[in-house]
């Protein structure tokens, strides 16, 4: 029956992986949330879980700023448009570079264990690599 | 085509019933599940999470209805005995369709309630309302996991399932689509634990399953779903016992184009004129299993199916019995050299297990699948119409009918048209000489008449070599028929206007005028362009007095 073309396979998982990131970064903006809070957070009733000090930077640029997000978002935009890919992706000498999408995949899976949303399909992309 | 996506969806009458009937049951049921937990009094508690609550348990629910749905048109054994008394109301062999579609509407209800509940653990850890963080409910319980397992499940299974993958490598498609078994059990457990309840904490107990169940207020969807599940299951096992009933390969001919046939003994095996089955040969896989149609007629002593060497395994098989890709080669070049000497195209060959070291592997088979062409009987006219490698079903039906033609038993039959377009006749070799015989064996001239459309493009020396043979000839160059080869794609508008004329006029059936309706009976085999054309000029030329009706087989 063939051979499997693992890079088209990795397209697709990439492709669904970079949607879904996508998704979630837009409702990251709306539900901020450091994923990794529990580690030395403290639980108050109501509130929720209070980060600890240490998390502070990562505070800033996910809750105060969603600045996470908003990039976790338009990295998936460009990600997409290099793996559907966009007519004119086509043209660029990075559309055929495999190292330049690995270098991605890994900053958006990065990116996107960071914040709450993302955080358990994150994984799926080290998939995407192979 | 013009045809685009809205014409397609809305504008034509039973496909418009298909989507009102499923995308309308579905948005009842997602209005159903979000207002029954809007004004439970007694979820007052979860309702506090407002709308993210809400919209997560009406996709569960949907989502419930598809995971019941998705494995009814799986349940090949069941469609095949039901398939005959349903072609009205829906058309069986588009179960794989049907998958699809239950598949595609299963992603996206399966977006709507993850995001709910998303949302909802966030604010069920902001708030309190239950002691817990957002990460306990998706890693510790049971609908977390169950769920975050899904997801991953269906990243996998849908992923594989795309048509380019399939195409390429098969083998990752359906094995990867056998994780379906932890999905549906990850499925009917995602709603244990209790989490739609009435009061803050699970109700405890020392007993299974260690909380009273009094409280608990969920759908219990499971209970119904879980039904089709397990027919599933029991079916699997079923061919699996049924795969492992005496079965003997008896004889293996090689035919001159490189088809080898295998004639199968499984007196447990019954079937009718136009169904596939699965083989399995243990020797070459274990695990693979390939879908053939079968070429015999149900009056013959063995269970035929005819194999062409195009991929791993079939190859595998060729080179199991001596005659790999290299030996079939030269064997269709001595054929090829035959026929243009005049010589026929040479016998088909017999592996001798005799005298050579060749033995014949075991084999197992699973079936029968697919539509019976039985209804044939029932109309005055057939017209088998077979495109590419889509003529296989017919062999079947063409032994079939000229059994019946022996035995007198034709019942309203009266003539048969067959057509067979194809693209290059070398390949088809095997189906060649199968038409020799029954057009041979033909009484009445009028009974049975063969069109073959040729519709590669044709080189000059073929043209010349035309030009010479088949002035005077008795026998079609190409195809070493009486009936001579037509060039081109057919004209259906024309073959059917005049199909009416002809039957209207009662020059095609005598004393067919007696009759009030005669019955023309269209199945067609083969890719979904001529489908369509077919389709519509069997609408088109319909009339008072007859009625031209169409069936498409898959396969």
């Amino acid at each position: 029956m063939g051979n499997l073309i693992w890079h088209e396979y990795a397209r697709f998982v990439a492709i669904t992986a970079t949607v879904y990131g996508m998704w979630a970064g837009f409702w990251g903006l709306f539900y901020r949330k450091f994923f990794w809070d529990f580690v030395g957070g403290t639980l108050r009733d109501p509130g929720g879980i209070q980060p600890p000090p240490s998390a502070a930077p990562f505070i800033m640029i996910i809750v105060k700023i969603p600045l996470l997000q908003i990039f976790g978002v338009l990295m998936a935009f460009f990600l997409l448009a290099l793996e559907w890919p966009l007519p004119l992706m086509k043209k660029l000498p990075i559309y055929r570079n495999l190292v330049v999408r690995i270098v991605l995949l890994f900053f958006q899976a990065f990116i996107n264990i960071l914040y709450y949303q993302v955080s358990s399909r994150g994984n799926r992309q080290q998939k995407a690599l192979v | 085509m013009g045809e685009n996506w809205f014409q397609r969806e809305f504008l034509s009458p039973k496909r418009l019933a298909f989507n009102a009937f499923f995308y309308g049951t579905h948005f009842i049921i997602f209005a159903y599940g979000w207002y029954s937990q809007q004004t439970n009094q007694k979820l007052a508690g979860l309702n506090t999470l407002k709308w993210s609550v809400w919209s997560s348990r009406g996709a569960g629910l949907v989502l419930a209805y598809d995971g019941g749905l998705i494995l009814l048109p799986m349940l090949r054994n069941i469609i095949r005995v039901i398939r005959p008394h349903l072609t009205w109301l829906f058309p069986a062999d588009e179960n794989i369709w049907f998958h699809r579609q239950v598949a595609y509407s299963m992603a996206f209800w399966a977006m709507v309630h993850t995001t709910a509940h998303y949302v909802n653990f966030i604010n069920v850890e902001r708030t309190q309302i239950r002691k817990q963080l957002a990460l306990e409910i998706h890693y510790t319980q049971a609908g977390g996991i169950t769920g975050h397992f899904m997801l991953l499940v269906m990243v996998l299974m849908y992923s594989t399932a795309h048509q380019k993958i399939r195409k390429q490598c098969f083998e990752a498609f359906w094995y990867t689509h056998h994780l379906a078994f932890f999905f549906m059990i990850a499925l009917y457990t995602h709603a244990t634990g209790c989490f739609v309840r009435d009061s803050t904490d699970p109700d405890y107990s020392t007993v299974f399953p260690f909380y009273k169940v009094g409280h608990c207020l969920g759908y219990e969807s499971w209970r119904f779903i879980i039904w089709p599940g397990i027919i599933y299951f029991g079916e699997r096992i079923w061919r699996e016992v049924r795969a492992r009933k005496a079965t003997r390969l008896s004889k293996v001919l090689v035919h001159p184009s490189g088809a080898m046939e295998l004639r199968i003994i499984k007196p447990s095996f019954k079937y009718v004129a136009g169904q596939w089955l699965f083989v399995q040969i243990p020797e070459l896989s274990k695990l693979q299993w390939h879908p053939f149609t079968i070429t015999s007629a149900p009056e013959d002593p063995y269970v035929s199916i005819h194999i062409r060497q195009v991929g791993d395994w079939t190859e595998a098989l060729g080179e199991r019995f001596g005659v790999g890709p290299s030996v079939v080669k030269t064997m269709t070049q001595a054929a090829i050299k035959g026929k243009e000497k005049g010589l026929g195209q040479g016998d088909f060959v017999e592996i001798d297990t005799v005298s050579s070291a060749i033995t014949l592997p075991a084999v197992r088979i699973d079936g029968p699948y697919g539509a019976p062409a039985e209804d044939v009987f029932k109309a005055e006219v057939a017209m088998l119409i077979g495109a590419g490698i889509g003529v296989t079903p017919f062999a079947s039906i063409l032994k079939h009918i000229w059994y019946r033609q022996k035995r007198g038993t034709l019942g309203r039959l009266r003539r048969v048209e067959f057509f067979w377009i194809c693209r290059d006749s070398p390949s088809f070799g095997w189906f060649q000489s199968l038409l020799q015989e029954v057009e041979a064996a033909q009484a009445d001239p009028n009974f049975l008449r063969i069109n073959i459309y040729l519709t590669q493009k044709i080189g000059e020396d073929m043209l010349w070599n035309i030009a010479v043979n088949d002035a005077g000839a008795e026998y079609d160059p190409l195809t070493l028929l009486r009936t001579r080869t037509m060039f081109g794609r057919p004209d259906w508008d024309s073959i059917y206007s005049r199909m009416r004329s002809a039957v209207e006029g009662g020059s095609y059936l005598p004393g067919s005028k007696s009759q009030l309706k005669t019955k023309v009976a269209t199945y067609f085999c083969g890719p979904p362009v001529i489908a369509k054309d077919l389709k519509e000029a069997t609408n088109k030329y319909s009339s008072a007095s007859v009625d031209f009706t169409f069936a498409k087989e898959h396969f």
